[in-house]
Order: C-alpha cells, then sequence, then structure tokens
C-alpha cells in the first residue's frame, strides 16, 4: 500500500492550501487516466467547475478509464517482449517460447499486485519465472539463442516510463522527484537481474 | 543501407510500442498511432547508426524525430501527445542493455576477480 500526498490550492475559500494524506492502492502507468486528470485538472484551474461538478467528473473519470482486460494485456505484453527480443536478434524459433513466458510473467505479476507481494520480491520472482519458462522452451525447441531469450523475456519488468520521467523531472526543477525515479528504476533493474541470474544458474546456461 | 533490418527492427518497434501501450493503458483508438511512433523511433535510429553514429546519439535523434512528429498529430479529447510519445521511446531504453550489464556485474563478482574500472566496462 502506497501513501500519496494531496496538496492544492483552496480557491473557493480563499484560504491558503489544503494537504491531504490517503492511502492508495498499487501504482501503475495508467494513460487514460492521466490524461483525463490532465484536462479535468486544467477545467478546474480556469473556474470552470464547482466543487461537486469536479467530484462528479472525478468520479466518472475513474469510471471511464479502466484498465484493459487482463488476458488483453497479458497477450499484448507477450507481442511486445517478443518483439524487443527480435530488436535483439534472438532467433525466429523463440518467438513462441518469449510470447508464452512473458504473457504468464504479466499474469503471475498482476496477481502478485493485487496479493501486495512487495514490489521488487514480485520483480524478482517474475524475472525468475519468465526467464526459466523462456529458457526451457526454447532449449525445446532448439534455439541458439537461449540466453538472449531470457532477457527478453523480463523486457516487460524494465520501468520504462519511470526512466523515461527521470531526467524532465529533474530538468523540470523537481530533483528529489527526478532522483528518487532514477533510484527505484535503478533498484528494480538489479531486481529483474537477479531474477535472470538465478535462472541462468538453475538452467545452467552460459551468462 | 540495410533495408531487411529496417523493416524488422520498424516492424518490431510498432509492436513493441504497441503492446506497452496497452500496459500503460493507452486507449484503443490511440494504439496504431503508437505503433507508428514507435516504427518511426526505431526507423530513425537504424538510420543513424547505420550512418556509423555512436547509439546515445541515434537514440537522442530518435526521440527527437518522434517528438517533433508528435507535435503534427492534431490535438484531441481522447489522444494526448503524452500519451504516445512516452510509449513511442520504450524501445529506445536500453532495457535489454541494462539487465545484461547488471549480469555481467553479477558475474564478475561471482567470480571473485580483482574489477577494476577497466574490468568492469570490458565486461558491461
Amino acid at each position: 500500500m502506497h501513501w500519496v500526498f494531496i496538496a492544492h490550492p483552496n480557491h473557493w475559500q480563499g484560504a491558503a492550501e489544503v494537504t491531504r494524506l490517503c492511502k492508495i492502492g498499487p501504482l501503475g502507468v495508467n494513460q487514460r487516466l492521466h490524461h483525463g486528470l490532465s484536462l479535468l485538472v486544467m477545467k478546474i484551474e480556469g473556474g470552470e467547475l464547482t466543487i461537486s461538478e469536479s467530484s462528479q467528473e472525478l468520479d466518472q473519470l475513474l469510471h471511464l478509464s479502466k484498465r484493459h482486460p487482463d488476458w488483453f494485456v497479458a497477450i499484448a505484453v507477450g507481442i511486445a517482449c517478443t518483439a524487443f527480443g527480435r530488436v535483439l536478434d534472438v532467433d525466429w524459433r523463440s518467438v513462441v517460447p518469449i510470447f508464452l513466458a512473458a504473457g504468464i510473467g504479466q499474469m503471475v505479476r498482476q496477481q502478485l499486485g493485487l496479493h501486495a507481494v512487495n514490489l521488487f520480491m514480485s520483480v524478482t520472482l517474475v524475472a525468475l519465472l519468465g526467464s526459466v519458462l523462456s529458457g526451457l522452451g526454447a532449449r525445446l525447441v532448439g534455439s541458439q539463442t537461449v540466453a538472449k531469450d531470457m532477457v527478453a523475456t523480463v523486457l516487460l519488468l524494465v520501468p520504462g516510463v519511470p526512466a523515461f520521467k527521470a531526467q524532465p523531472d529533474m530538468l523540470d526543477g523537481r530533483p528529489a522527484l527526478g532522483s528518487a525515479r532514477a533510484v527505484w528504476v535503478a533498484v528494480m533493474v538489479v531486481a529483474t537481474a537477479v531474477g535472470v541470474w538465478l535462472g541462468l544458474i538453475l538452467l545452467q546456461e552460459g551468462r | 543501407m540495410d533495408r531487411l533490418c529496417l523493416t524488422n527492427d520498424s516492424t518490431c518497434g510498432a509492436l513493441v510500442v504497441s503492446g506497452f501501450a496497452v500496459l500503460f493503458n493507452v486507449g484503443r483508438k490511440s494504439l496504431p498511432l503508437c505503433a507508428a511512433s514507435g516504427a518511426l523511433a526505431l526507423a530513425v535510429r537504424d538510420v543513424v547508426l547505420q550512418a556509423g553514429h555512436r547509439m546515445d546519439a541515434a537514440s537522442f535523434v530518435a526521440a527527437l524525430a518522434v517528438g517533433f512528429a508528435l507535435q503534427l498529430v492534431p490535438s484531441q479529447a481522447t489522444v494526448s501527445r503524452g500519451a504516445l510519445d512516452v510509449p513511442g521511446c520504450i524501445p529506445l531504453i536500453p532495457g535489454g542493455f541494462a539487465t545484461k550489464a547488471t549480469l555481467r556485474l553479477f558475474a564478475l563478482t561471482a567470480q571473485g576477480s580483482d574489477a577494476t574500472s577497466e574490468v568492469i566496462t570490458a565486461a558491461i
């Protein structure tokens, strides 16, 4: 469970600021919600909405920005990791094992998140599972790029958006946030690498 | 110019970005644009790499191209540029490289070698 601080100027009552502290669920990237919230904030800043209207819009926004079905996300992630693997020059034989292992890894990650397993522990476990599954599958189909296949499978765990956002945060004058993101990204990469490393040891694959 | 490599990478770039865009909960209507931005990113990076430039320079030019191209997309209520440029640049983030580099460092540590900066650089 994460905590979030919300601070905003209180336009309606003319007071200085209102700061709230509340519990939120597991964090994740949600572009539809982000876009909707950005538009809503602009409306509120422009004084177009009352408090009750803002609250209504917010509820509606949460309803409209629901996530894609789990099976659809798992298939999409499987395709993404497979395509990433092809960019990394994995051979054609390993396409199916990477697709299946990444899809299963995504579903397991989702379940671990729902059960509030520690994020870094969850990443290591998913990296271990995904790399072992793809490694075994790749051996089964006679792939010549087993170690690369194992790395390609875990690319779903690389925190691309925080890595991308860390630098703009620092350049925009939010060094604390940018640094926190960068450190978080580094720990995530290490957690992922530990999982793959254990997988390589289990399968006695050359590193 | 290696056209086969260019076609492979731009197609894969489109698939990578579409897949991760679903994970990032981008709307279905925006997925074709996400795919186009991914294809453009890897195509530009390949062209710059094949012109003999380094990976960091190629990634910079590719990200710049994606940013400029997205300025041509009309801003709509359902599609934001922010939802397109971040996924579009995802294939440019060297996640595979970072993972492999960390694995090499683990391997060095496991061997118990006296790792100087030259050894670490060579391992990465």
